[in-house]
């Protein structure tokens, strides 16, 4: 019948531009176009997971485990290895990632995770990046490079990014971002989405995105053993052991000579958040087991 | 007792939040400035589709009423169906997805319970017989606010004897202003309406503009919907012949339908715009659910 063709046709299906990863360039001020958002809604679950973090001193082992711990997660198979359930949401990151000589993308980062998921398991692959450096196009492969060296560019394999500037002409902090995309986050638990955060090493920046996302009701999921203030929280959440986070902030501070009064208040403000947030947002996983990533995931109903 | 307290609590909360969670978010827009919060309307686990209604309120004559209520049934499905018809009965068709209109109603300036007919009663009919649409006025400004105990006025004129409310029956209303002090034109919905479909274009949704009478603000909808289409599939027009105004005129140009074959006209009669509005996908019958999500 031809109502239902039609009818048909109107099944949402992830949505891909043909001509690569869709690009925008934002200032927070206009904030994130509708048509960068919606790719949202192309996902088959209604999901969104941030990957925050970074992989700041890890170890050979640690850098290996990483992807086999997200991609061990992300999907439960069978003996026969046939995936019984998974996630069909959106998994979204920085974006960035580093290319070879050869433009090739390495999946060697946090911010690659989404497209290493979309990849496998076809998830809806999505970024926020903030401005930083000068942008350029890379003269022989076209990558769009935002970093200060040639090797940090957008990764063109996931379905859309967004580049968040204060204008033209002004670079935006590392953390410029992080407004704009809780704000879509919020926008989509609002509209029912399930929404969580998955956090790994990280410094200040990600010891914000971990206490945003709490304030904001958004669960996190952290992961135990990839160091820095992912393993900060860990500890101040479980231990009640505050003595990490912030700690490399009021090294440097004490290295400088300078007063650490900003990174008591830092503390005390985290403190403050963690005392009002229902517990049962925080989940801990560990790195070197991805079953217990998969066990996390199943228990939020993020995997369908 | 702590205990009757409790309940007592519990159950004005809950009626509370009964009127309270079925009242339209209201967002004002000034010229310049995003719209997030109500374009995060689009979200929601809706189908994928937007249907756009416009037409004639104000100056409609009432001979082209009875086909506001046509296009009610054909939209909103007919509630007289037998159980026994069979799941594919198209009579059972209903729109599902996000519908864009006026957002307004027009009520009467001696009597606020008397309702005028137009085109922006038909859409808001819909969330009550469509549990899976969602209604998203788009208003103009064209008169200062007034709040009144029977709504908020948008404007009014002398010359008319009612005046015109936002609706209170649909789910986000976005008010559009040029500034706060200054008014907005009519043009300026539609070409709002325009803005908005463009990110659900680009994602490659389907959307159709529906016209039922109308005058030169809907005609110049109508052409710039039929521009658009020349180049994008997502701007389809339904025309409704015989329904007076400038939708009917256009219904009858056969050069205009030549050079546009996206836009399409039907008979004002259910039957006739229940058969192309499954022809063009924007109803369907319950055994063709579509849903957003896999689970």
């Amino acid at each position: 019948m031809t109502n239902q063709t039609t009818a048909t046709q109107t099944n949402p299906a992830p949505h891909t531009d043909p001509r690569g990863c869709f690009l925008v360039v934002a200032t927070p001020g206009e904030g994130l176009p509708p048509s960068f958002k919606l790719f949202a809604t192309s996902a088959l679950q209604k999901a969104i997971i941030r990957v925050a973090g970074g992989c700041k001193g890890f170890t050979a082992e640690a850098s290996a485990a990483m992807m086999p711990f997200f991609l061990g997660g992300f999907a439960e198979k069978d003996s026969a290895g046939a995936i019984t359930r998974q996630y069909k949401g959106v998994v979204f990151s920085g974006g960035t990632a580093n290319a070879n000589d050869d433009g090739d993308l390495y999946n060697d980062m946090v911010t690659n995770v989404p497209a290493v998921l979309r990849e496998a398991y076809g998830v809806v692959a999505m970024s926020t990046t903030p401005r930083t450096a000068d942008m350029a196009l890379e003269r022989r492969h076209g990558g769009l490079v935002v970093g200060d060296t040639v090797s940090t560019r957008i990764d063109y394999r996931q379905d859309a990014a967004a580049v968040m500037q204060k204008s033209a002409s002004q670079l935006m902090d590392w953390d410029g971002d992080v407004p704009v995309y809780f704000d879509f986050m919020a926008d989509l638990k609002d509209a029912g989405f399930q929404t969580a955060v998955i956090t790994l090493n990280g410094g200040d920046i990600t010891r914000d995105e971990i206490y945003g996302a709490l304030s904001r009701g958004i669960p996190v999921i952290a992961v135990e053993g990839s160091l820095r203030e992912t393993d900060a929280f860990i500890k101040a959440f479980r231990d009640g052991d505050w003595s990490d986070t912030c700690a490399e902030k009021r090294a440097k501070l004490v290295k400088a000579g300078k007063d650490t009064k900003p990174c008591d208040d830092i503390v005390a403000g985290c403190q403050q958040i963690l005392a009002g947030v229902d517990k049962s947002l925080v989940s801990i996983v560990k790195l070197t087991d991805p079953a217990s990533l998969l066990t996390v995931m199943a228990a939020r109903g993020l995997l369908v | 007792m702590a205990t009757d307290n409790s309940t007592a609590k519990a159950t004005t909360t809950a009626a509370t939040t009964s009127w309270l969670e079925s009242s339209p978010t209201l967002f004002v827009q000034s010229e310049g400035q995003s719209c997030e919060k109500f374009m995060a309307n689009f979200f929601r686990n809706v189908r994928h589709f937007v249907l756009r209604g416009t037409g004639g309120c104000g100056n409609m004559k009432p001979e082209y009423y009875f086909g506001l209520e046509n296009l009610k049934l054909a939209l909103g499905g007919d509630l007289d169906v037998p159980e026994s018809a069979p799941l594919d009965d198209t009579r059972r068709a209903k729109f599902e997805g996000f519908c864009l209109f006026g957002g307004t109603r027009m009520i009467g300036r001696a009597d606020p319970s008397q309702i005028y007919f137009g085109i922006t009663e038909v859409f808001p009919a819909l969330s009550a017989r469509c549990p899976d649409a969602r209604i998203l006025g788009v208003v103009a400004k064209a008169g200062h606010l007034r709040t009144t105990p029977h709504g908020t006025i948008v404007s009014h004129s002398d010359a008319d004897p009612y005046v015109t409310i936002i609706h209170p029956t649909q789910h986000s209303v976005l008010l559009l202003q040029p500034t706060v002090d200054k008014l907005a034109n009519w043009d300026s919905e539609y070409q709002r309406c325009i803005d908005i479909c463009e990110a659900p274009a680009k994602n490659n949704w389907p959307g159709l503009l529906i016209a039922y009478n109308g005058g030169g603000v809907t005609a110049r909808e109508i052409s710039a919907w039929a521009q658009l289409g020349r180049k994008d599939p997502f701007y389809r027009v339904l025309l409704v012949k015989d329904s007076g105004g400038t939708a009917g005129e256009f219904a009858c140009d056969q050069n205009f339908l030549d050079e546009h074959p996206h836009v399409h006209v039907c008979e004002n009669t259910v039957e006739s715009m229940r058969a192309k509005l499954l022809e063009l996908g924007a109803i369907v019958t319950p055994q063709a659910p579509v849903s957003n999500t896999a689970e």
